[in-house]
């Protein structure tokens, strides 16, 4: 039975090695990382939209298919340097704090997924010089009672609950001005899952989310929008939040309202920035070390986007989740999945 | 109730787009580089100093060009578009990589061409007659009182001693000591200039916003011209001397 080297240990990896494993495959996971779940985990996501259930209980049994399966060897805090040979036979050098070791696999999966865009470039959004400015992985960890403010939503700043709330969606994404034309797919839904989770918590507090289009076309998500709109009276302004400034010592943000076609400052105490998805580090480096295709924003290309998917521009070299684009964690794992059945019956051939 | 109800919905029938001022604008090449879809996020809008004081949106000069709308179009080289003060910040912000500055611009000069901003441009008849006949645009004496009622009183008392002041400032250079003009270029310069314009067109185009200053002009330099032609005479022959 040939081995299989899986690179990435988030949730499409994960789910890739355990489906492998249970059709008898040997696989080794390598996670630059030293725990496993990848963003998912680095971040703290409290709760997933549309069902605001427990990130955890998704993760968590993913996490425990792998380190339970003994087919699989976890290789934590590794990264795979260099690659050489072809299919069916790769020779892939996997490095850790103590040493190099070499091996050799049948197929390689990578499955490096997404890094959240970072807001400083945006520098009108005053990420970095306002503390009250965060993003919605920030907010995510906050929300998380294992989080550093034990699930209490607080200002950065001087820690006081804040009253007014005002979330940007579109940062990073749809903007031309930092090279990422294109929709992060989860913004729209994990905006108002957070709107709904705050007012939730602050019962008094007003959110406001300024938006561009809502895009709601997940399972459920239509739904959570009309729910945070009916039930939780989350203010949903239609125009993109342009400008933060300091105004007596109030943030103060600047947009239009588009359709009652007037330009607006609002005054508030917390904004959120609902970031984009950006390919990450870990997907630019196995782009370079396997020598495969990306697309003009880094992710990884399919061989062809309709019939091969999960096939990169090499043979023998699949790509899955979100190293290929932004993509949710239900699909991610659906991806896992996927390109396990496509890696399994092309060894078999 | 009036001879005829208007319908208060707008039917659409017969594509409004592909008028004369609209080829015209799409002619220019600045479009091509400013408009790539909008996306109405209102990102410039928010941004736009003119915006947020005057009846201007750089996101509705952007729908209205994608629009197309031959009568809309007309109202705005009219209007709205003067009101635009091309700081360029929609450029600088819109995440389409748009510039409704740009597209402001175009159709600024293609408002004057075509005769569409003598309205627009009226408040500017004193500036264009003191570059036309003075040459240069601005002078102490515009800054009056009157004009500014927000002065205060030491603004209206230092006003009032307009010409005491530069004269003790510009001592020894009595080009300076006016205060109807910025400063008093000689009479054969001003000539030299209003020729220029004359030969060159830019006259007949101001012509376009501003007819009768067109008169004005030409008939100062009728009432020099004997004189400055002399003039210019007089200094051909000098350089032809210089050159023997």
């Amino acid at each position: 039975m040939k081995t299989v080297l899986v690179i990435g240990g988030g949730v499409t990896g994960l789910k890739a090695a355990s489906e492998l494993a249970g059709m008898g495959y040997n696989v080794s996971l390598v996670e630059k990382e030293d725990y496993l779940g990848g963003q998912v985990v680095k971040h703290k996501y409290y709760k997933l939209a549309p069902d605001l259930r427990p990130a955890g209980d998704v993760i968590d049994p993913v996490i425990k298919a792998v380190e339970s399966n003994s087919n699989i060897k976890v290789h934590k805090h590794s990264r795979v340097v260099a690659v050489s040979g072809n299919a069916p036979e790769f020779k892939a050098k996997i490095k850790n704090s103590k040493g190099e070791s070499e091996e050799t696999f049948g197929a390689i999966v990578v499955a490096t997924g997404f890094e959240h865009f970072d807001p400083i470039v945006k520098q009108e959004y005053g990420y970095g010089r306002f503390k009250d400015v965060v993003t919605n992985s920030e907010v995510e960890e906050m929300l998380n009672p294992n989080g550093p403010t034990k699930g209490e939503l607080k200002r950065p700043s001087d820690g006081k609950v804040p009253k007014k709330i005002a979330i940007f969606q579109c940062v990073g994404s749809r903007d031309k001005q930092v090279g990422n034309p294109y929709c992060c797919r989860v913004g729209c839904v994990v905006s108002t899952k957070q709107a709904i989770e705050i007012k939730e918590k602050c019962p008094d507090s007003e959110v406001y989310v300024y938006y561009m289009d809502m895009r709601m076309f997940g399972r459920g998500w239509e739904e959570l929008y009309g729910k945070a709109m009916e039930d939780y009276e989350v203010i949903f302004t239609r125009g993109r939040g342009a400008e933060v400034t300091l105004k007596n010592q109030q943030l103060s943000l600047r947009a239009e309202e588009t359709v009652m076609n007037r330009p607006i400052q609002h005054s508030v105490d917390m904004i959120i920035l609902a970031a984009g998805i950006a390919a990450g580090d870990g997907t630019i480096d196995a782009a370079k070390v396997l020598g495969i295709k990306q697309n003009d924003y880094g992710f990884l290309a399919p061989k062809d986007d309709f019939l091969s998917p999960n096939e990169s521009s090499k043979a023998g070299i699949y790509i899955a989740g979100a190293d290929k684009g932004p993509l949710d964690i239900e699909n991610c794992i659906v991806e896992g999945a996927a390109v396990a059945a496509k890696v399994a019956s092309n060894l078999k051939n | 109730m009036s001879e005829e109800t208007k319908n208060p919905i707008t039917e659409k029938i017969e594509s409004t787009k592909g008028g004369h001022f609209y080829k015209e604008i799409m002619k220019d090449f600045r479009i091509k580089e400013s408009l790539h879809g909008c996306l109405n996020c209102g990102t410039c809008v928010a941004n736009c100093p003119a915006a947020a004081f005057y009846d201007y949106s750089p996101r509705e000069v952007c729908q209205m060009i994608i629009e197309g709308d031959e009568e809309t179009i007309e109202e705005y080289m009219k209007g709205k578009i003067w009101n635009c003060a091309q700081c360029y910040s929609c450029k600088y912000r819109c995440p389409k990589e748009n510039s409704a500055a740009d597209i402001v611009m175009a159709m600024r000069e293609i408002a004057v061409r075509e005769g569409l901003a003598a309205e627009a441009l009226a408040g500017y008849t004193r500036i264009a007659k003191l570059v036309l006949t003075r040459g240069n645009q601005l002078a102490p004496d515009m800054l009056s009182p009157d004009a500014f009622p927000d002065w205060g009183p030491r603004m209206i008392e230092l006003s009032s001693k307009k010409m005491e002041m530069r004269e003790e400032l510009f001592e020894g250079f009595p080009g300076m000591n006016v205060v109807d003009r910025a400063w008093a270029a000689e009479d054969y310069t001003i000539y030299e200039m209003q020729k220029i314009w004359e030969e060159s067109g830019a006259l007949e185009k101001v012509g376009t916003v501003f007819p009768f200053l067109v008169d004005i002009v030409q008939e100062d330099m009728e009432d020099k011209a004997e004189e400055m032609e002399a003039k210019i005479q007089e200094k051909k022959e000098k350089l032809e001397a210089s050159k023997k």
